[in-house]
Formats: structure tokens, sequence, C-alpha cells
């Protein structure tokens, strides 16, 4: 009797569960986007997303994000960014959550995470006693050199731009 | 059609479904793959530690309005409710004792979910640290605490034999479990490279080849600038990363079918270790590399542990 019990509750699980992960591929579609949107609390509640694309597309350049803080007199002062830019020859063990964060942050959606990272870095500003009023976040790219470039101009550099992602007022 | 017909087919198509989620199979595979998994979880919960200051703390990086509006299916993070940092950090020590407790298999079920809660509670934090690698950690630590994971390698199973010794009862040397936490990591292995090829599939960069290339040729993810070079600097390398492009392509899209036969099983699981280890000494992709391996041992034959047992003993008598 346990058993079966069991059996026909995983049943209805693995029915709505697998059903969830095909519809939330397929959200245009009247049936499965319905379904979705009524089953999709199976996916939120426990973060379990079925979105893979990974390197698709790879990333065609380097970027990390630079802060620039306004004190209340005018004057501008660096802060220290959420991760250093590499050196050449550098060597990383551990995967950087920090970088993994700056690189979230470029997507014009993600208003929210720029503005948590504005608000860490008028706090660390604080905290290292140089108190600023705003905050300025940068985001410093240089994309890759095409194969042939990079055979043919060894010294040659990738084009190179700074980003700006926005201003914040700290509180 | 006679209702006796009817009931015959749904019978049928009942004892089909059960055969395929619920046949039972040996334990021990099951329980190796927890004591791995819950290794897996607690590299990502130390991993986490000397950074959670900035990455959930209440002065840290996290979305401060979605956490104003208060508790909801989408956003019941605990850490919203805590105030402090020495709060956080003594819920994610929590955590931590979670995964050690899951992985030596004490009430398994129940630490692996208590674990699973203590992930997601990060990621609800601070939705943009995590990677599809930690979702994978989370999904599969769902697939396992569906069966009784803590059968065999485990405190419950050492408990429960050393009860029936003091009874009086017969050991179990060979539990079985339902087969479904393996389905399931199967399905969504396969899932996972699938709709990854697909969406590869339709990027210029994939289909001229130049993926790999521009993949070594940034920073952000290189492990190494020099570990890389010789992939970019030359004409040999941009071949073989172009190779590798390829091969990567249209194995993701293909390995679902690749595994349902035994023989090409084989062949499509050794291309995939080969080419996880390369993406993870090449490429900071956190754990996704090592989870996707772990999960290969669902794919592997059910009673892969006795059959490695009774090797390792014909070698010992034949020595």
């Amino acid at each position: 009797m346990k058993l079966r019990s069991y059996k026909v509750g995983m049943s209805i699980f693995l029915v709505a569960y697998l059903l969830t992960g095909i519809a939330s591929h397929n959200r245009k579609n009247e049936v499965l986007g319905a379904t979705y949107r009524k089953l999709r609390w199976m996916h939120t509640t426990l973060c379990l997303w079925q979105n893979w694309g990974m390197f698709a597309p790879p990333p065609g350049s380097t970027s990390w994000v630079l802060m620039e803080g306004t004190t209340a007199d005018g004057s501008t002062v660096e802060i220290a960014p959420l991760m250093e830019p590499l050196e050449p020859g550098y060597f990383r063990w551990r995967y950087d959550r920090r970088q993994k964060l700056a690189l979230s942050s470029f997507m014009d959606s993600r208003k929210a995470l720029r503005n948590g990272i504005a608000r860490n870095a008028c706090y660390r500003a604080a905290e290292a006693g140089t108190p600023v009023v705003e905050v300025k976040l940068l985001r410093d790219r240089t994309w890759a050199r095409r194969p042939k470039t990079r055979w043919d101009k060894p010294d040659s550099k990738g084009r190179h731009k700074v980003i700006e992602m926005g201003t914040f007022k700290c509180h | 059609m006679p209702l006796r017909d009817i009931l015959k087919g749904l019978r049928a198509m009942w004892g089909a479904w059960s055969w395929f989620w619920f046949r039972p199979i040996s334990a021990k595979g099951t329980g190796i793959m927890r004591i791995s998994l819950g290794l897996l979880l607690l590299m990502t919960s130390i991993d986490v530690f000397p950074d959670l200051d900035i990455l959930i703390g209440p002065n840290g990086i996290y979305a401060e309005g979605a956490s104003k509006r208060g508790m909801r299916l989408a956003r019941w993070t605990y850490f919203d409710q805590i105030g402090t940092l020495e709060g956080m950090q003594i819920a994610h020590g929590l955590g931590l004792l979670c995964n050690i407790l899951f992985m030596l298999g004490f009430k398994s079920r129940t630490t692996g979910i208590l674990s699973l809660l203590a992930n997601v509670a990060l990621y609800q934090r601070n939705t943009w640290f995590m990677n599809g690698g930690d979702r994978l950690v989370r999904e599969m630590t769902l697939y396992l605490c569906l069966v009784p994971c803590g059968a065999a390698f485990s405190i419950d199973s050492w408990l429960k034999d050393r009860k029936l010794i003091r009874t009086g009862q017969r050991v179990n040397k060979n539990p079985k479990i339902p087969i479904m936490a393996m389905r399931l990591i199967q399905i969504q292995i396969a899932f996972v490279y699938f709709m990854s090829g697909i969406e590869k599939w339709d990027s210029g960069s994939w289909q001229r080849g130049s993926a790999l290339y521009y993949s070594f040729s940034t920073n952000n993810y290189a492990r190494s600038d020099w570990l890389v070079a010789p992939f970019l600097d030359g004409r040999l390398g941009y071949d073989l990363t172009q190779v590798g492009t390829a091969v990567t392509l249209y194995w993701e899209v293909g390995f679902w079918l690749l595994v349902l036969w035994r023989p090409t099983r084989w062949a499509a699981l050794a291309v995939g270790v080969f080419m996880h280890i390369g993406t993870h000494v090449f490429l900071m992709v956190a754990y996704f590399s090592i989870v996707s391996v772990w999960a290969y041992l669902a794919y592997l034959p059910y009673d892969w542990v006795e059959q490695l047992t009774r090797w390792r003993a014909i070698r010992k008598a034949r020595a």
C-alpha cells in the first residue's frame, strides 16, 4: 500500500515537473503557455530553471566593471572594483563569484543588480574613509582579435571601449 | 470496446510506466552518487563563505526592492529576514552542516532537502552570482532525494543494519531502491545538452567553427592566458579549436540519441568526459563540468558497484 501511494504520488509529480520543463521552452504555444503559467511555481520555488544556452553565442570580448565615486566636494575617486582586471601571465585556481556578478550586470534589464553593486560601492567607500555621494559604473571592454589579425600582427590590441553603465546616488 | 479490455490496456500502460520509473535497482550506485554530490554541495558552500558579505550580506549586492516586497513562492529566502552578517554566517554554516550530513548519509533525504533549500535560499537572496553548474547541482540533489538515497553507504544504513543485528534479523546486503532518480538524471543531462546544442546551432561562430577560439580569447572565462595561448597564436591551435567546436556542437545535439544504444552510449560518454575535462582545465565554469561528469554515473549499468567489486575480487583471487 505504501509503495503504491509512493508510485502514484511520484507519478503525479513526474508528469507535472516534466511538463513544466517542456512548457518553459514552448511558452508561445497556447496550451503549453497556459500550463507553464499554472505550474511554473515548481521551478521558481526551488530555482530549477531549464535554460541551458551556455556559450551560445560565445563571449567575443573581455569586460571589467570599474567604479568611480564622486565625493561631497565634487572630486572624483576610484573605488576598488569587484574584481581587479587580470594582468598578463595570470592563472586562476578558483571560480570567482564576484566576477560572475560583474558579468551579469552588463544586461540592460539588470538594473536591480547595478543598483546593488553601486550601493555596495558606496558602503565600501565609506568604510575606507572616503565617503562618496554618487557612484558611476563603467564597463571596460576589449574585443577579441580575429584569428588572422592575431597571427599577422601579434602586437596589435583588440578594439577597446569604455561604456558608461549608469550613475547612482548613495543614500 | 469492452470495459475489461480498456482496464487491461490501462493496466499494461501502468506496468510499463512503473517499469520505466520505479523498477528496483541496487542502492549502492546511488549511495556513491549521494556521497559525491554531497561533496559538491559542500564545496559550493565553502566556496561562497569568504565572499558572503559581498554576495548576500546586509551591505552586499542583492535586489533591495525585491527583498523589501516580502516573502512569496518565488522569493522565500530566510536571508532577507536576517539583519546581520553574523546571523547570515550562522545560517550558511547550518546549511554547510546539512551538506556534510547528506554526504555522510544521516537522515539522507531530509538533510538532502535541507541542503537544497539552503542553496536555493542563497540563490534567491542574490540571483546573479550562481551559474548553470549550481543549478544543475540543485536539480540533481532534488532527484536523489526523491528515492531512498541513504539506503547504502550511509550512516542511515549502518544504523538500520545494527538494529537488525541486535534484534536477530537478517541484514539486507544488497538493498534495492526505485530507478526514478537515475532516470531523471539521465533525462536532465540529455535535455541540458540538447537545449544547449539547439541554441548553439543558431549562433554564427558555432557554425563557422570559431566558437572555441573566441571562448578561449576572453580573459573573463580563460583559466590562464598562457594555457590557452597555443590555441590562439597559431594556425594549428586554431584548427584544433575548429575541430573541438564542431565535435561539441554535433555531440550536444545528438547526445540523447547516442546514449539510447549501448555501443554508442560509451562513445558519447567518453567524448563527454574528454570535453568536460578540457572545458574545466581551460575555462572557468565553476562546477558545471564536474557535476556533468558526475551525472554520467547514471548511464552506467545499474549494478556497476557490484560489478566493480566482483572484478576486484577476481583480480585479487588471481593474484
